[in-house]
């Protein structure tokens, strides 16, 4: 089964249009929702959770269409972290755990003491005098206290120090041990998302340029540096993306559709998306 | 929805806490006109809730929980009956004992009137929630204030005759009560339905 089943999804608004997209996340796996800002990562997250209305398309998430009357029900068993806490600014970390307990019908008060102890984070201090990361981490643990099968990472790792960053992908990596959980996480910092995700899509100025599972597109995709006459002799279905300077041309090609005397060099998914979104197709 | 109220009545708690102590001076105020303040008081506070929850972005992080736009919208009118309701009951509670402990006979017609009041208190509620809902707090506040004064205007103007009106349909306090309760409860009726369409329409 598909933990989130997304097919040509459109959404317009008067400067800016989500156009078609379509992917899924298998149960079990990891995905990473790439794009530069206002690409329109945010904009799917809220239409996955049907906090704005599609124009068109379908959504299912676990199994169930989103517009349906069910899917408030089974919001439960979904866990989001947005870019910021947005939690009130004078509530403490004990206030949330009631307001939590009349909110999740499945909320969990140990799992949330226990994740308030592993992250250090005191109870009763109020959520103002938090830091960035101790936010974050609040936040991370009210998502994880209810059970949820599917979490939704809205840039939840952004701003946070590499430390903190690190310890979080390892919590979604233990989340996604029991292998009917999932995780959708849209992040900037793409090195996060080769640490840990199974597939990626990437977004670029609403539409889909890429939906492909990681190690497949790393095996794939390659970068080469060569001469401008090489590079004309390549095949143009091969290359995807180039930068050309005065004295060599530096693209992202193909691997399979390359010369294979043609020497590449180590390729990085944070190459493979700056040159789909930066560098002219051939 | 008890999420909701409860993660109101923490923010009000907290950062309100004068008006808080204001609504409780004006409840044992001796008097009518004191204590009506304490109503009144009681009835911006769901405003004042949903302006903490403009500053944090509440809404956003609530349209990923299992809350309906009804929900949403229902736990600020349960909110206002929740303060109007308790500033009312600490009200006539402190009225009766003044009264008692003065001896005096205008205890029953000062408590009647400020259940009169409360009742008006619910209408400012189901006329200001979907101006604020609309507008948000900054510019709701502006028109509810327009309304205000377009009423006062109003009365001033027109009170004397309205007055005389009432008095020749000669309705008994009790008579005027019950009509006050049937209209609070169809306004706010009406109310939380548009309120309810503002907010669903708003996250299109």
């Amino acid at each position: 089964m598909n933990a989130i089943e997304v097919k040509n999804l459109t959404k317009k608004y008067n400067d800016f249009t989500l156009d078609n997209i379509s992917f899924y996340l298998p149960e079990g796996s990891i995905m990473g929702l790439v794009g530069e800002n206002g690409a329109g990562k945010s904009t799917t997250i809220k239409l996955i959770m049907n906090a704005i209305s599609r124009d068109s398309g379908e959504i299912n998430v676990l199994g169930c269409d989103n517009q349906s009357p069910g899917f408030e029900k089974l919001k439960n068993e979904i866990g989001v972290v947005l870019d910021e806490a947005y939690f009130p600014e004078v509530i403490t970390a004990a206030n949330v755990n009631s307001i939590m307990k009349h909110t999740y019908s499945n909320w969990d008060e140990k799992a949330y003491f226990d994740y308030l102890n592993k992250f250090s984070l005191p109870k009763d201090k109020v959520f103002k005098d938090f830091s960035r990361g101790m936010k974050m981490k609040l936040a991370i643990a009210v998502a994880l206290s209810h059970n949820p099968r599917l979490l939704i990472l809205d840039e939840a790792t952004s701003g946070l120090d590499p430390m903190v960053r690190d310890e979080i992908l390892e919590i979604f990596n233990d989340f996604t041990r029991d292998e009917r959980n999932s995780i959708l996480l849209s992040s900037h910092i793409i090195s996060d998302l080769e640490k840990i995700c199974d597939y990626i899509a990437f977004i670029h100025k609403g539409r889909l340029m890429l939906f492909e599972e990681k190690d497949r597109l790393l095996e794939e995709y390659t970068v080469i540096k060569v001469s401008k006459s090489d590079f004309e002799a390549l095949p143009p279905e091969a290359v995807k993306g180039k930068k050309v300077t005065n004295f060599c041309v530096e693209a992202l090609v193909l691997k399979h559709k390359i010369p294979p005397s043609l020497e590449t060099q180590h390729t990085t998914l944070e190459d493979i998306v700056l040159f789909l979104a930066k560098g002219d197709g051939r | 929805m008890k999420g909701l109220i409860l993660k109101d009545i923490y923010t009000l708690i907290k950062q309100t806490r004068i008006i808080l102590l204001l609504v409780i001076f004006f409840s044992i105020t001796p008097g009518y006109s004191g204590a009506s303040f304490a109503v009144v008081y009681g009835a911006m506070l769901p405003i004042t809730a949903l302006a903490y929850d403009e500053r944090c972005k509440w809404n956003t992080l609530a349209a990923m929980m299992p809350y309906s736009a009804r929900d949403m919208v229902l736990s600020k009118y349960l909110l206002g009956y929740i303060t109007v309701g308790s500033a009312t009951l600490l009200t006539v509670t402190a009225q009766t004992f003044i009264a008692l402990f003065r001896n005096s006979d205008s205890a029953a017609n000062d408590i009647l009137s400020i259940l009169f009041v409360a009742l008006t208190g619910t209408v400012v509620l189901a006329v200001n929630l979907p101006i604020v809902f609309k507008m948000g707090v900054e510019k709701g506040r502006y028109i509810f204030m327009f309304l205000i004064a377009v009423f006062t205007i109003a009365v001033t103007a027109f009170g004397s005759r309205l007055g005389e009106i009432i008095l020749n349909i000669n309705i008994s306090p009790w008579g005027f009560g019950i009509c006050l309760l049937l209209a609070a409860v169809v306004l706010n009726v009406v109310s939380i339905l548009i309120s309810v369409k503002i907010f669903s329409k708003k996250a299109e």
